[in-house]
C-alpha cells in the first residue's frame, strides 16, 4: 500500500513540525505529521508508505532510529528518508540508519524544498 | 613482639664473637623501633623486659644469687635500649614520616637517624657493662664500637622489613612476578654462600664476582618494592653472619673485624637499596598520579563533548523553529497577509528558549570560574517564594502548582540573601518538576522553619529518579531520563546552577526521591549565616 505523494514528517518541536508542514503543503504537497516514531508508524499503516519521510532522531516515546528499524522490518525500505537533525553531524545520524539524505538543524526553508525535490519519490 | 624481641636477641649473642658477647648485629635494636612505630610507644614494658631477660641470659648475671650492681646494670642496658627505640620513632616520625620508604629524602634521614641513636644505645650499654663490673677497661672502645654498629645495622636492617611488611602485606605478586622473585632471592643466595662460605682465600676469579651484588640490589630496586628489597637485605645479612661465624673472618682480619666490616657494607647496601627503591617508587607513584590525571583530563574532555553536543542540539532545535517562524513571516508579509499575534509569541518563545539556553551555559561558566557575585540585600523569602509560584501558575494554567507556607509571622522570614538568585533556584526546582512529571501530575512548594533555617522544598509525583542517576544529579552534565529531557529544551544545568547559587549563600541542597513516586528537592537557608 502507497500514499499517493504524501510527506511524512516526524518531529517532536511542534513549531518546526507545523511550519514544515505549512511551507509543504504552500508547494502543493500532501503532508501528515507525527511527534514520535510510533505515531508515525501509525500513520504509515493508516494511511500508507509515504512519499518521503522527514525524520527527526531524537524524540521522545520512539527516536529516529527505532523509527527506521521498525519501519524497514515491517515495510522495507521503500520510502526515501531524509534525516533533520540538531546534532554537530547530521551525516553521521543518516549513515546510521542508511537514510537517503540529511538535514542540519537550523536549515532554511529553500534547503528543506531542495531536499524534498531531489529525494521524494516520484508518485505512480 | 616481646617475644620476637627476645628471639633476635638470642639469635644475635648465638652469632656474636666471640658467641655470648656483644653482638655484632642486633635485630633487637631495630625490632623495637619498629614496635614502638607500629603499635605505639605503650609496648615499652615489654620491649624493655625483653631487653633485661637478654642481657641476663648473655652476661650470666642472673644466677642464683645475682649481684645488685650486675642487676642494675641489666636494667640501665634495657632502659638505654628502650630510650634509644623512643628517641628514634619521635626523630623518624618528626623527621622522616612513619613510612620514610616511599621518598628519597625520607630514606636518607632514616639512615642518618639510625646511627644517631645507636649512639644512645651503645654508650648507655657499655657504661652499664662497665659499672656493673662485666666488663673490663681495657676492651671498652672495641666494645662501644661492635654494640654502635650492631645496634645501627639492627635499626637499619630490621626496621624497614618490618615497616614495610607491615605497610604493604605479604606479597601478592602475579605468577611471572614469583618466578622473577625466586630467581632474585636465589641469585642472592648464591651470591651469599660464593662470597661468604667459600673457604678464603676463595680462587682469583671470586673477587671479580664480589661487584656483583650492586647489580643484584639494582635488579632488585628497580623491580621489587621496598619490603622485598629489605627482606633480600636481611637474608644476605644472615647468610653472611653464618658464613663468617662457620668460616672465620677474611684474610689477614678477625673474625670481629670481618664482621664489622661486612655490617658496614650491608648499611651501606641497605641504603643503596631502600633508597632506589624509594626513587622507583615515588616514579611509579609519579606516573600513577599521571596517569590519574590524564585519564581526568580524557574523561573531562569527554564529558565536554557530550555537553557540547548537547548544547548544540539544544541550540540548534529553537534556531531552527526560530528561522522558520522568521521565513513564515516573510511569506505572510510578500503575500501581504498580516502576522499573527500567535506567530509573534511563537517567535518570542523560541527567543525565551534560546536566550534561557544561553544564560545557563554563562551561569555554569560564570559558577566554574567562582565569579558570580551575589548582590545580598535584605528580602522577605516568603515574598519571593509566592512571586516564583505565581509567575509559574501564569506560564502553566494547566499545572497544579500549590505553595503551602508555614505558619509562622511573614516578618521572620525576613533576612539577608540575593533575591535574584534565590528566585533563580526556586525558578530551576519547579522548571525541573514540570519538565519531569506528566502534566497531570501536582507539584507542591513548601516553606518550613525551624530556629533560623528555612527549608524550601519542590514535591513532585512524577516518576522519579533512577538510582544509577542519583549520583552526578547535582554535575553540570547531568539530565533526566532522555525522553524527557528530549522532550524539553533544557541543558540539564539546572539544578547544578541551583546548587552553586544556594551553597554561595552559605546553605545546602539536596533530594529524596522514590522511583515511581516522585522526587523532592530542598534546600536551606540559615538566616544567621553569611553568605559568601
Amino acid at each position: 500500500m502507497t500514499a499517493q505523494d504524501t510527506i511524512l514528517i516526524v518531529e517532536d518541536n511542534q513549531d518546526i513540525m507545523s511550519l514544515l508542514a505549512y511551507f509543504l503543503e504552500a508547494e502543493g504537497y500532501a503532508v501528515k505529521t507525527a511527534e514520535n516514531g510510533r505515531l508515525a508508524l501509525e500513520i504509515v499503516q493508516t494511511i500508507g508508505v509515504p512519499t518521503l519521510i522527514l525524520l527527526d532522531m531524537k524524540m521522545p516515546v520512539m527516536d529516529g532510529w527505532e523509527f527506521a528499524a521498525e519501519f524497514d522490518r515491517r515495510y522495507g525500505r521503500c520510502a526515501p528518508i531524509v534525516v533533520m537533525s540538531a546534532a554537530r553531524d547530521g551525516a553521521q545520524y543518516a549513515k546510521e540508519i542508511n537514510a537517503n539524505g540529511w538535514l542540519n538543524k537550523p536549515f532554511t526553508l529553500g534547503a528543506v524544498l531542495d531536499a524534498v525535490k531531489k529525494f521524494r519519490r516520484k508518485p505512480q | 613482639m616481646a617475644l620476637l624481641y627476645f628471639g633476635g636477641a638470642k639469635l644475635a649473642l648465638l652469632l656474636s664473637i666471640p658467641p655470648g658477647n656483644v653482638a655484632v648485629f642486633w635485630p633487637p635494636s631495630g625490632i623495637a623501633v619498629a614496635s614502638f612505630l607500629v603499635i605505639g610507644p605503650s609496648v615499652w614494658p615489654g620491649i624493655w623486659i625483653a631487653e633485661f631477660l637478654a642481657n641476663t641470659n648473655a652476661y650470666n648475671f642472673s644466677g642464683l644469687f645475682p649481684s645488685l650492681l650486675s642487676v642494675a646494670a641489666g636494667a640501665c642496658m634495657a632502659t638505654g635500649m628502650v630510650v634509644e627505640a623512643l628517641v628514634a620513632v619521635r626523630l623518624i616520625r618528626k623527621y622522616a614520616t612513619k613510612n620514610p620508604f616511599e621518598r628519597l629524602r625520607n630514606t636518607i634521614v632514616f639512615f642518618l637517624i639510625a646511627p644517631l641513636v645507636g649512639l644512645i644505645g651503645s654508650t648507655v650499654g657499655t657504661l652499664s657493662l662497665l659499672f656493673g663490673r662485666l666488663l673490663s677497661q681495657h676492651g671498652v672502645g672495641r666494645i662501644w664500637l661492635t654494640w654502635f654498629i650492631g645496634d645501627t645495622l639492627g635499626i637499619l636492617l630490621v626496621t624497614p622489613t618490618i615497616l614495610t611488611v607491615h605497610r604493604y602485606g605479604w606479597a601478592r605478586l602475579t605468577r611471572a612476578k614469583w618466578i622473577e622473585f625466586g630467581l632474585f632471592v636465589a641469585a642472592i643466595l648464591a651470591y651469599a654462600a660464593g662470597v661468604f662460605f667459600y673457604p678464603y682465600p676463595g680462587p682469583q676469579w671470586s673477587y671479580a664476582v664480589q661487584p656483583l651484588v650492586l647489580l643484584l640490589i639494582t635488579w632488585g630496586a628497580f623491580r621489587f618494592s621496598a619490603r622485598d628489597n629489605s627482606l633480600a637485605i636481611l637474608l644476605l645479612t644472615c647468610v653472611a653472619l653464618v658464613g663468617i661465624a662457620r668460616n672465620g673472618g677474611f684474610v689477614g682480619l678477625t673474625s670481629l673485624d670481618t664482621h664489622l666490616l661486612i655490617q658496614l657494607f650491608m648499611g651501606i647496601l641497605a641504603l643503596l637499596s631502600l633508597s632506589m627503591s624509594a626513587i622507583t617508587h615515588q616514579q611509579r607513584q609519579t606516573e600513577q598520579s599521571l596517569q590519574t590525571a590524564k585519564h581526568e583530563a580524557e574523561e573531562s574532555m569527554r564529558h565536554k563533548t557530550e555537553f557540547l553536543n548537547i548544547a548544540a542540539h539544544e541550540l540548534r532545535t529553537p534556531v531552527a523553529a526560530f528561522s522558520l517562524l522568521v521565513e513564515f513571516c516573510k511569506k505572510q508579509l510578500q503575500d501581504g497577509k498580516r502576522i499573527e499575534s500567535s506567530t509573534v509569541d511563537r517567535l518570542a518563545y523560541q527567543t525565551k528558549l534560546i536566550t534561557r539556553l544561553v544564560d545557563d551555559l554563562l551561569n555554569v561558566a560564570r559558577l566554574e570560574r567562582g565569579a558570580v557575585a551575589l548582590q545580598v540585600e535584605p528580602a522577605n523569602l516568603g515574598k519571593v517564594i509566592s512571586g516564583c509560584v505565581a509567575s509559574f501558575r501564569q506560564q502553566f494554567p494547566n499545572r497544579q502548582i500549590a505553595y503551602q507556607k508555614c505558619d509562622t509571622d511573614p516578618n521572620e522570614l525576613c533576612f539577608s540573601f540575593d533575591a535574584l538568585r534565590i528566585e533563580q533556584v526556586l525558578n530551576n526546582l519547579i522548571d525541573n518538576a514540570i519538565k519531569y512529571t506528566p502534566e497531570d501530575s501536582s507539584i507542591e512548594v513548601t516553606l518550613d522553619r525551624r530556629s533560623d533555617a528555612v527549608t524550601i522544598s519542590v514535591i513532585d509525583h512524577g516518576p522519579g529518579i533512577a538510582q544509577k542517576q542519583r549520583s552526578d544529579i547535582f554535575s553540570s552534565f547531568s539530565r533526566g531520563s532522555s525522553d524527557s529531557a528530549i522532550r524539553n529544551a533544557g541543558l540539564g544545568l539546572g539544578l547544578f546552577v541551583a546548587q552553586n547559587l544556594v551553597r554561595l549563600h552559605g546553605g545546602t541542597m539536596g533530594f529524596d526521591s522514590e522511583e515511581g513516586r516522585g522526587s523532592t528537592f530542598y534546600f536551606t537557608l540559615n538566616k544567621r549565616g553569611s553568605p559568601a
